[in-house]
Order: structure tokens, then sequence, then C-alpha cells
């Protein structure tokens, strides 16, 4: 009978402790999986750059700039892979300084190549990544369209606004003898809580920079079709209407392949930078016309993402080939001076950026997109045209540089 | 009476706590670590835990002696060792929701790759993605057979048949070859096998198998494997 009973009871003790379920466990550490290197607090701000060859970020404290070892506080990778380079491709930043958001574009020739194809050439569908503002750490993401251009997001932090600069799209209608509408790529409107697609709006062929009007009513979109597509926002369906650069060619053959924009925040004024005519072509935002008079043309290079003071007087203007920030007077378009970068080490300038107090400039420079990139500051003293007093090296083939910081 | 007061201690005792870094060892040989019914990889599918190489077995992952230690994985593109983890588990495991830190099996796998961790620093360990697909020389088919052996059996099973696989989903080798002209009309189906190999499921190959990086598989160990395979 007793041993009965242990036969009985020995298979449950047994039973007990084993079986599929997790034991329980005794621990021997208190705080499992360390965070690893914490950055300081985020402070008056921090200079975000997207390196889009090499899948990183680089991090520079704002407060700090201007002390005699001012540099890269980190350089963090970003992307959903750590295996394949994805193209970090522009940054947009939360009006509360918590998160950032960053693109995706799979555009990263020389990525890799194989029987399976040519990768990073923009065939693969794009993403929008959300990452915490303290630890950089990706808290959500959205499948977008293929080649992401550029990333903006609304006043209030809650719309993100994304465009797909696809010109593979524009090739292959091509190829196959298709229509100019066919080569249309959409604009991503996204909730930028939920990281989900609220709408998705065809604008134009390859659609790259994406700026919002000041009372947000409106998204203007440079499209490489030499037009700039105007999205009504707070009507239904989004309607879009168009409107020509002068003397325009066609997405397949165009004179002057609007890319970049720049919008003034006093009058909301718009200047268009051309990669080919060179021109910056300036969008009244009263009569959505195209003013020549106040368009700004000679430059020596393309003119890429600019910047315009608080107060709507200046225009900062980079642009490409001489590698300068041509410095502009807005109620005339004359260039007052420009600030050259190609002797502190500046190739192929991309943007530039205004510190919150307009006392310094952030110039990101492309470099050869094999080897490093710069990020230079700019001293914009009143009363001088300005000049470099700090060159960072940045990852490969940095495109964007914004500020992420506590507006609200 | 003593036989029933044995039992019963033998059901309070027997059932003490476990210590989590004993089950995080068994975590990291066992399948179960993942929750997906498909998954038959473990963390030692992959991974050696020893300083110094297993003979007779070639892993497509690194080592985790010491990997506690290190500043960063997966060549500096993971910065935390939970994500670096989480990687494997939801690329290869077929994990659905990455691991928490405060799960259990977490928990217990943490403490496991602590224990195999001795040295409070240790040098972030190479990563050598072969990113351009090209061919190789084919080297002796003997050795290839070794090669086979401790790199590709643990999954595929021997050749023609299989025999000895986990799961069904590892195709065939070298039979799985015969896809490849249909998939792949015109190119060398060696070519195709190397960027298996080389890539496994990334740069749109697909699976789940991991790639072998070239601290894992040096390309005369994959001319060899070839050779043995007849590709």
């Amino acid at each position: 009978m007793k041993r009965h009973l242990l036969a009985l009871l020995a298979p449950l003790a047994l039973g007990a402790c084993t079986g599929s379920e997790v034991p329980e466990l005794d621990y021997s550490i208190g705080q499992p999986w360390p965070s690893g290197r914490e950055l300081p607090p985020l402070g008056g701000g921090r200079i975000v750059v997207t390196n889009s060859m090499d899948d990183t970020l680089s991090l520079l404290d704002l407060d700090t700039l201007g002390s005699p070892d001012w540099g890269e506080l980190a350089r963090v990778p970003v992307g959903l892979n750590p295996v394949e380079l994805e193209g970090p491709h522009h940054s947009t930043f939360s009006p509360r300084g918590d998160f950032y958001y960053v693109g995706l574009s799979y555009y990263v020739p020389g990525a890799g190549s194989g029987p399976h194809g040519n990768h990073g050439t923009g065939t693969a569908d794009g993403y929008c990544l959300k990452l915490d503002a303290k630890d950089n750490r990706l808290v959500g993401s959205v499948r977008v369209d293929r080649n992401p251009g550029d990333l903006i997001i609304s006043a209030d932090g809650r719309t993100l606004f994304q465009t797909h600069f696809d010109v593979l799209k524009i090739i292959e209608v091509a190829k196959r003898g298709g229509t100019e509408r066919e080569m249309n790529a959409r604009l991503a409107i996204l909730d930028a809580d939920t990281m989900t697609r609220k709408a998705m709006v065809e604008v134009c062929p390859a659609p790259h920079a994406v700026r919002l009007s000041p009372d947000e009513k409106r998204a203007y979109v440079a499209c490489i079709s030499d037009e700039v597509a105007v999205v009504q926002l707070d009507a239904p369906n989004h309607p879009v209407t168009r409107v020509k650069m002068p003397n325009a060619g066609t997405a397949l053959a165009p004179k002057h392949e609007p890319y970049a924009l720049t919008l003034s925040p006093t009058d909301g004024a718009l200047w268009v930078s051309s990669l080919k005519s060179r021109a910056v072509h300036y969008l009244d935002p009263e009569s959505l016309e195209v003013v020549p008079e106040r368009s700004i043309y000679g430059l020596r290079g393309a003119p890429m993402f600019g910047v315009v003071s608080a107060d709507g007087r200046t225009l900062y203007l980079p642009y490409q080939a001489v590698d300068a920030v041509a410095v502009i007077d807005t109620a005339t378009s004359a260039v007052k001076g420009e600030i050259h970068l190609s002797p502190a080490g500046c190739i192929n300038v991309h943007q530039v950026e205004l510190t919150p107090d307009g006392r310094h400039a952030l110039a990101v420079c492309e470099g050869d997109h094999q080897g490093p990139g710069t990020l230079h500051v700019l001293d914009l003293k009143a009363g001088t045209v300005g000049s470099v007093v700090k060159t960072v090296p940045m990852g490969i083939f940095p495109d964007s540089v914004g500020i992420l910081r506590r507006k609200q | 009476m003593r036989w029933p007061w044995w039992g019963a201690v033998l059901l309070v005792v027997g059932c003490g706590p476990t210590p989590a870094v004993e089950y995080g060892e068994e975590l990291f040989h066992d399948p179960k670590l993942s929750e997906s019914q498909y998954n038959t990889f473990s963390c030692a599918t992959c991974h050696a835990s020893t300083a110094t190489p297993s003979p007779g077995k070639v892993y497509a992952g690194l080592s985790l002696y010491n990997v506690a230690s290190r500043p960063h994985w997966w060549g500096g593109y993971e910065t935390r060792l939970l994500d670096a983890v989480n990687f494997c588990y939801t690329s290869f495991m077929r994990g659905l929701t990455p691991l928490a830190p405060e799960d259990p099996k977490s928990r217990a796998l943490y403490e496991y790759l602590v224990s195999i961790s001795p040295d409070v620093q240790a040098p972030a360990q190479p990563f050598t993605l072969v990113k351009d697909i090209t061919d190789v020389p084919r080297g002796s088919a003997e050795w290839g057979a070794d090669v086979y052996e401790a790199t590709c059996q643990g999954c595929h099973g021997e050749t023609h048949t299989g025999k000895g696989r986990p799961s069904e989903l590892a195709p065939l080798l070298p039979e799985v070859v015969q896809e490849y002209g249909e998939l792949f009309p015109g190119v060398a189906p060696g070519l195709v096998f190397i960027e298996k190999v080389r890539h496994g499921r990334f740069f749109g190959v697909g699976g789940n198998m991991p790639p072998y990086s070239r601290e894992a598989l040096s390309d005369q160990d994959l001319g060899a494997l070839l050779a043995y395979l007849g590709l």
C-alpha cells in the first residue's frame, strides 16, 4: 500500500517540476539586459543627421555647440535590419521632442548583388520609422511606397508627410510606353501616433521635397516634371493642382528638375530649387504663380534645401558644385554674399538649417558618397555674411540635418 | 506513516526554484525558446558557447563566448544585446513577438549568456557580409564532404535523403538546385547556391536560413562544398 502511494506521488512530484511551462526561477541578476550607453538629456536640442549610405544617424548636442571639442555625441545605427543597408533618408521631429521619424528609402547603390538582383536600387517598398528620442529605439514603423524622399511633420506633431522620389517609376513607365500620369508617385499622409496611413495621395512624377503652408492647409511638393504639386489638405480627398515652372518640360525631358523647397515662416513664400536649370523659382503663395523677377538665377551649381530666417528677411540657400551658401535678401532676391564651404572640406552641400536662436547655421554636405560627409557650423554674426567656424565628419552620404527639441 | 511523509516532502522540496542560469542553458539548446510550432532552431543551432572552435562543426553565427561583454553586435548595427538576440529570434527562429526584457525565458537566457561571458569587457566581433555574389574557385570534394557535415548537415540532413534533418522545411541538398533553372534561367546553379549561403534569408532571398559571413565560412571552404555537391 505504502509503495503504491509513493508510486502515485513520485510522478506527480516530477510532473510538477518538469513539463512545458516555465519553472519557478531563481534569478541571480536583478537587472537583465542592460540598455547600454545612455546619452545625456535632450537639453536645448539635439542635431540629427541621416547618413544614408551607412545606415546611421549622427547625433550632436546643440547646447554645447561652440565648445572647442564639439563633435558627434553618438553615431547610432538605424533601420529594421542589421544585415542589409536600408538607406535612411531625411528625418523630422516631434514638436514635444519625444520622438523623431526617419524614412528608409532602400536606395543604396552598391548595397549588394547576386542572382536575386541588385539591391538598394529602390525597387523595395520604403518605410517611415518612429524612434524614441530618449534612447533612439524603434517604437513603430509604417510601410510606404518605394523610394521615400522627403519627410516632414505637422506643427501639432500628429501627421507626417512623406514623398516618394520614384525616378525608377518614370523609367519603367517610359520603357513600356505608358503615359506621364502613370509615372505619378504618391504623397503618404501618416498618423504619427499610430504609425498608420491616413491617405496616399497621387501627386506627380518623382515628388521629392514637401513643405506645408503656414496655416497647414496646403502641402507643396517639388516634382521632377517641372512642377510644384499643391495638395489641398483641408478638402476631402486632398485634391491636387499643379503649378508649372516657366518653360516647363516633361517628366521624361524636364528643363528644370525641381527637387528642393524652402518656405518662408512669415509669409509662406516658396522657393523652388531645381537641379538641372539651377534656378530657384519664387512661388507666390497667394496667386500660386511663379514670379520671375523674384526668382534667383545664375547660381553656379544645383540649389538644394535652404532655410529662411525667423524674421523672413534672409534666405540661406546652399548650392552644389561651388559648395557655398548664398545669403539672399528675400525682399529683393539679391544675393548679399556667399559663405564658401569647400575650403572647409564640403563636397555636395545638401541642406542648411538654422539653430533656434538664429545665430548659427548648420550645413550638411554629402561628401563623395564613398567616404565620410561633413557637417559645418556657420557663424551668422549680425552685420556679416557669415563664416564656417566648425567642421565635423559625418557618416557616408549624409543627406539631411535637423534639430530635435521641445517646442511645446 | 513514513512513506506518505516522504512523498509529501518530494512534492514540496522537489519543486524548488530552478536556477535561472540552468534554465537559460536549457533554452539555449532548445527550439522551445520560440513559440512557433514550425521552429526547429535553437541558439545552439547557429552558435557555439566556447572560446575555442568546436572540432567538426562550423556555425553560421559567431561563438557567444563573452557575448554579454561586447560593446555591440551584428557588425555594430545592434547596440543592445536583447535587440541582437531578438533579431535572431524573429528572423531565424520564427518568433512572432520579440522577447521582452522581463519575460522569464528572456531573463533566464540572459543569465546563461552572462555565465559564458567571463570577461568584464570583450571586443566586438567582426561580421563581414559578402554583399556582392561572385563565383569561387572549386576545391577538393573530399574536403567539401567534411564542410557539408560541419555546416549544412545539421539543418539539411544527409545529402540526397535529408536523413536526420530536424525539419522537412529545410530542402534536400543538392536536389534543391533543380529548381534554380526555372527560377534563375541562365544563371549557374552554383552562383545561386553561393548567394543562399552568403545572404541567407536576406537581400530578397527569403526563407529563414542565416547568412554565413566571411568569418564563419571561408571562400575556400565554400568552394570545396560546391565541389562536393557537384555545383
